[in-house]
């Protein structure tokens, strides 16, 4: 190679007209390569150069772009600081490489907002300044960042909602602790009590003015003793006596034990009897207790009044479970297989939906001030000691349906209480 | 003729008050302890007819009492008294040879019903 001729290469303004086609196409060819939004600005913001990726991300063509300012491509809420942005930017020339957390904006042709993330490198070609921006839409970066933002959250409230309910529950377990420990601690000098006034009402005469005071005591003795049978009952379920009963007749009792109720609070009890219903085999002191703590929420969901539905229906349940146990030969047995629902349903204020699922939990309430929240939970109890279940339906603003499904014949032998006398 | 002798171990003075005075109007002689090592040593020196006994009791619990009151004369009636019911419990009593379990608190009227039942008319 001559002098001269290594002295043209060398010189950029000196080279071959092909080598500088070649360079243009090379240049080219790159821009069009990269898999970002190339934007090359003058100092003073004007577009001289996009690729085919910036057309794409911003839906612009090229012809629209050129010679506009860059900041055509930013919000126009952000403009004005922008083009300050710019003015210091060019001042201070330093290559700002990507991801350097800085939650840039750009704006679409069609005025939509885009998540980018820009790198700034500044040129320098024959003392003049120009930058070229590297522009990445981050829209589904985002969109799975925010996916997995919220699944966290998800995971976090359902770890929180677990440990509340551990707490709950720990609490329940207290709770029918110390009121099982209160409740026999107290029945013992209770006991005493109604004997020794029991035994003086056989001494006193009952004309004698003091008889009647003797059997008050024995009266509130008792009253006390049925308070706490009633907190025993109250924190620890106890085992169902079963008898047979005709479902129908417990739901009269039941609604019969509220109808002063129901009419002070002009709410319609409606039964809809049904013939040829099979008897199931409950303990109807328990599932009285469920239907009548049901219509006392229902009163309360229904303040302006309202009807209150009560139906019967049976349905036979061949399931799996009673092939288990009839495998298992446990104690547990149904006659025939069926089941009785019993239906109640108000007319009230419904349940919020999110709260649907919470309801039969323990200390679960709505009703501030008003209940400990034990009432459903005590009802899911008391159904799965009959071998049944509980499940509430709600339309808020039109009402809830709770269905209590009994197994027509569920006897268990009474649980063993494990006790350290 | 003595009377039919009955023995109460509980560590309630008030509860013993109140067996004493039901137990002895209806004519039987009663004698009452919250010790248990006491109420063992009057049963070696004259076997009682009855025995009432609370299970949860101290040093020596109603059922280490029942073994040995059954030991010491396994004629003996026992009646085992608990505040804390359980249906193990209930069976280890019957188990033991106790004629009866009742839960406290105790309707007088039982506690005259069992004593009828298990000891000849004073």
């Amino acid at each position: 190679m001559s002098h001269s001729e290594q002295d043209r290469l060398d010189e950029g303004s000196a080279q071959p007209v092909e080598a500088l086609v070649l360079k243009d196409e090379l240049f080219m060819s790159v821009m069009e390569a990269l898999p970002y939004a190339v934007v090359i600005i003058n100092r003073e913001g004007h577009i001289l150069f996009i690729n085919e990726q910036t057309e794409k991300i911003f839906g612009y063509n090229r012809n629209e772009l050129l010679g506009r300012f860059v900041e055509t491509l930013v919000p126009e809420h952000l403009r004005e600081r922008h083009s300050g942005h710019r003015a210091n930017y060019i001042s201070h020339l330093t290559t700002r490489p990507m991801g350097i957390g800085l939650e840039l904006t750009g704006r679409r042709k069609d005025g939509t907002e885009i998540p980018v993330e820009i790198s700034l490198s500044p040129v320098s070609v024959r003392e003049q300044i120009f930058v070229t921006a590297l522009i990445q839409n981050i829209t589904d970066r985002k969109r799975m960042e925010e996916a997995l933002r919220e699944s966290e959250r998800r995971f976090r409230d359902l770890a929180q909602d677990q440990e509340r309910q551990l707490i709950l529950s720990e609490r329940l377990i207290s709770f029918g602790e110390m009121t099982a420990s209160l409740a026999h601690e107290f029945n013992n000098p209770l006991g005493i009590v109604i004997g020794f006034a029991q035994d003086l009402l056989t001494e006193v005469d009952p004309t004698d003015p003091r008889y009647q005071s003797v059997k008050i005591i024995e009266e509130e003795a008792r009253r006390c003793k049925k308070i706490m049978q009633d907190l025993l009952d109250f924190g620890r379920q106890a085992t169902p006596q079963f008898t047979q009963m005709d479902p129908m007749e417990m739901i009269r009792k039941s609604i019969d034990l509220l109808t002063p109720r129901f009419h002070k609070a002009n709410i319609r009890p409606v039964i809809q009897d049904r013939n040829g219903l099979p008897k199931i085999w409950v303990d109807p002191q328990q599932v009285g207790q469920v239907l009548v703590n049901l219509f006392f929420n229902a009163i309360e969901a229904m303040p302006d009044g309202g009807t209150l539905t009560v139906s019967l229906t049976a349905k036979p349940t061949s399931s799996i479970e009673d092939q288990e146990d009839s495998l298992a030969g446990g104690p547990a047995s149904r006659t025939d297989g069926d089941e009785v629902i019993i239906t109640v349903t108000d007319t009230g204020q419904g349940i919020d939906p999110d709260h649907l699922s919470k309801i039969f939990h323990p200390f679960f309430t709505t009703k501030s001030k008003k209940g400990m929240g034990l009432g459903l939970s005590i009802c899911k109890s008391i159904m799965e000691a009959h071998g049944g279940r509980i499940s509430a339906e709600t339309v808020p603003g039109r009402g809830t349906t709770f269905y209590l499904h009994l197994p027509v014949d569920r006897r268990r032998s009474p649980r063993d209480e494990s006790v350290s006398s | 003729m003595s009377y039919p002798r009955i023995l109460v171990i509980d560590d309630e003075e008030n509860f013993l008050g109140l067996l004493s005075k039901v137990l002895g109007k209806e004519g039987y002689e009663v004698r009452t302890t919250t010790d248990g090592n006491q109420a063992l040593r009057w049963h070696e020196e004259e076997p009682f007819d009855l025995v009432f006994v609370d299970i949860r009791m101290r040093p020596i619990d109603g059922f280490s009492i029942l073994d040995r009151v059954k030991n010491l004369e396994p004629g003996t009636k026992v009646v085992m008294l608990s505040t804390y019911p359980g249906d193990q419990t209930r069976a280890m009593a019957f188990l033991k040879g106790a004629v009866e379990y009742l839960v406290k608190p105790i309707d007088i009227d039982v506690l005259k019903e069992t004593v009828r039942e298990h000891l000849l008319p004073p």
